[in-house]
């Protein structure tokens, strides 16, 4: 059988509206715990629970608390105890009211036979959080997925270079810049991203003239420069920009991955050598 | 370290002065007297002892409601203005030296029967996480049998702050059992030791002179005579039951203990 506590937070004492921030599962002889905002090591990462719990600072430590009681329960006082004395003792002497543990219920009978762990996991799931969605793929992911497919030599450092040092010349001054990739193939090759953003053209703007000043100095040859972008980035203000740069180099959307690998393939002559 | 309060409103009308001072709340925790009829005067003797020490004790203060029901007002001291977990005992002496051996004497002065893990915090929202020693009722006159003047009694030749055959603590002291420090421990008694005997007389007369705190004149003159006494021999009291403190290395006072 195993027994299921919820850890309880609530914001405001008036309102008494606690929310639900941890779950910790005992079969008896283990507990096992999962707290809101925890990484892979166990500790709290602040910038996961701020925008939640106003009291981040005082949660870490609650969890910490929680977290030492369950891995040595004489370091707080609770001597020879077996899991369940140590649940009841976080249950009822080791309380407040902003945060506090309460009896949560018994699986008797799991039919799927699931570890403790799996046991916590899908509890959490279900009473506390769903797990993050993954975050969409930056510009940078997109490239570097596109320049993969494409067979790059990502991983010969004397072939592929990030955030390449190249020089451009400014009205015949010399001006060191950064281009985000280069790939050398018989020749080099300068793949720079341009990073649109949908809700500041102010932005987008800025980037695109940066860009652009980088293509408009660099000694290389239209040939063997692209610009890489992502087509869902673009809003209205920011079609207009990418005309501009289209000017100055081919673009390539990394956003559609097949098509972007068959253009930098092509582009970069990777065929050939 | 000062403590510094949490203000909860802050009003924009001036009250007038060079300062143009305006009204403020801020928020406190409150207790009364109705589980012990000493809890209040205890709170406000050892608040008072504990801060002249150098202890980071929150500000208490006095109130009552419209119905004249009396409260002690302990400030809140969290950043956060959120219930802080209990320390972990091994941490709090492994982190905060200074003021673990110094909660030790000064539980020792006030015979502090109740010091467990949830009347010390270290909140983590300060810069420098900041230590708060609180929740003495339990102390000096106790709440439950011996107390009034028949605990400090009992507690005249024992630390006060483990059980023993004498009842007068409620549970041992998380700090007992600690390594800590001999030479902070012995600053702290030197500290206690030269406490003037006004900061004792003040408070327990200022008490005494409070209605419904069920403290009188004649009771406050022996508490204060008690606390004197308590002072004067607290290096010899703490030698005289080192068996209580097994992780000291008692390295400054010689085998026959202090020389008082």
């Amino acid at each position: 059988m195993i027994t299921y506590f919820i850890a309880k937070y609530v914001d405001d004492l008036t309102r008494n509206e606690p929310n639900n921030v941890g779950i910790l599962a005992c079969d008896g002889e283990r507990i096992v715990a999962r707290f809101d905002g925890e990484n892979d090591a166990d500790s709290i990462d602040l910038r996961k629970v701020r925008h939640r719990i106003t009291g981040s600072h005082a949660y870490r430590g609650w969890v910490h608390y929680w977290r030492e009681a369950i891995k040595d329960p004489a370091a707080v006082g609770v001597e020879s105890a077996t899991p369940a004395d140590l649940m009841e003792q976080l249950v009822e002497k080791v309380s407040s009211r902003d945060f506090y543990i309460e009896p949560g219920g018994s699986i008797l009978l799991d039919a799927d036979g699931r570890t403790l762990e799996e046991t916590t996991r899908e509890l959490y799931e279900r009473i506390v959080r769903e797990p993050d969605p993954p975050s969409p793929m930056s510009l940078q992911e997109k490239s570097r997925q596109a320049l993969a497919a494409a067979g790059a030599p990502m991983e010969d450092a004397h072939r592929f270079r990030k955030q390449f040092i190249v020089e451009l010349d400014v009205e015949g001054v010399a001006v060191e810049h950064e281009v985000s990739y280069a790939v050398m193939n018989g020749d080099w090759h300068y793949l720079q991203e341009m990073p649109f953003d949908p809700g500041k053209p102010r932005v987008s703007r800025k980037e695109a003239s940066h860009c652009a000043f980088l293509f408009e100095h660099a000694k290389w040859k239209r040939e063997d420069s692209l610009i890489l972008y992502d087509a869902s980035d673009l809003s209205g203000h920011s079609t207009e920009l990418l005309k501009m740069l289209e000017s100055f180099a081919p673009v390539v959307d990394v956003d559609r991955t097949d098509d972007a690998a068959e253009l930098l393939h092509t582009s970069l002559k990777l065929d050939e050598h | 370290m000062a403590s510094i309060y949490r203000i909860t409103a802050l009003g924009v009308a001036h009250r007038g002065g060079m300062n143009a001072a305006v009204d403020a709340d801020i928020r406190g925790i409150a207790k009364t007297n109705d589980e012990s009829e000493f809890t209040i005067a205890n709170e406000l003797i050892c608040a008072r002892i504990g801060q002249t020490l150098g202890l980071p004790i929150p500000s208490g203060v006095v109130a009552e409601d419209a119905s004249k029901r009396v409260y002690y007002l302990s400030l809140d001291v969290s950043f956060e203005g959120k219930a802080l977990p209990p320390v972990i005992p091994a941490e709090f002496a492994a982190e905060e030296p200074w003021y673990a051996a110094g909660v030790i004497v000064f539980d020792v002065l006030i015979a502090n029967g109740d010091r467990n893990a949830m009347n010390l915090s270290r909140d983590p929202a300060f810069t420098n996480p900041r230590v708060a020693v609180f929740d003495h009722g339990h102390a000096l006159l106790g709440t439950n049998p011996p107390k009034g003047l028949d605990r400090l009694a009992a507690a005249k030749d024992v630390l006060g702050c483990a059980i023993d055959e004498t009842g007068v603590a409620v549970n041992n002291s998380v700090l007992l059992g600690q390594p800590l420090d001999a030479t902070m421990l012995e600053e702290w008694v030197s500290r206690a030791k030269a406490l003037p005997d006004f900061i004792f007389e003040d408070i327990c007369r200022e008490v005494a002179a409070m209605q419904n705190l069920n403290i009188w004149t004649h009771d406050a003159d022996k508490i204060v005579q008690w606390l004197l006494e308590r002072r004067d021999k607290l290096d010899q009291l703490i030698w005289d039951n080192q068996g209580l403190l097994p992780n000291v290395q008692w390295s400054l006072w010689g085998p026959g203990g202090p020389a008082t």
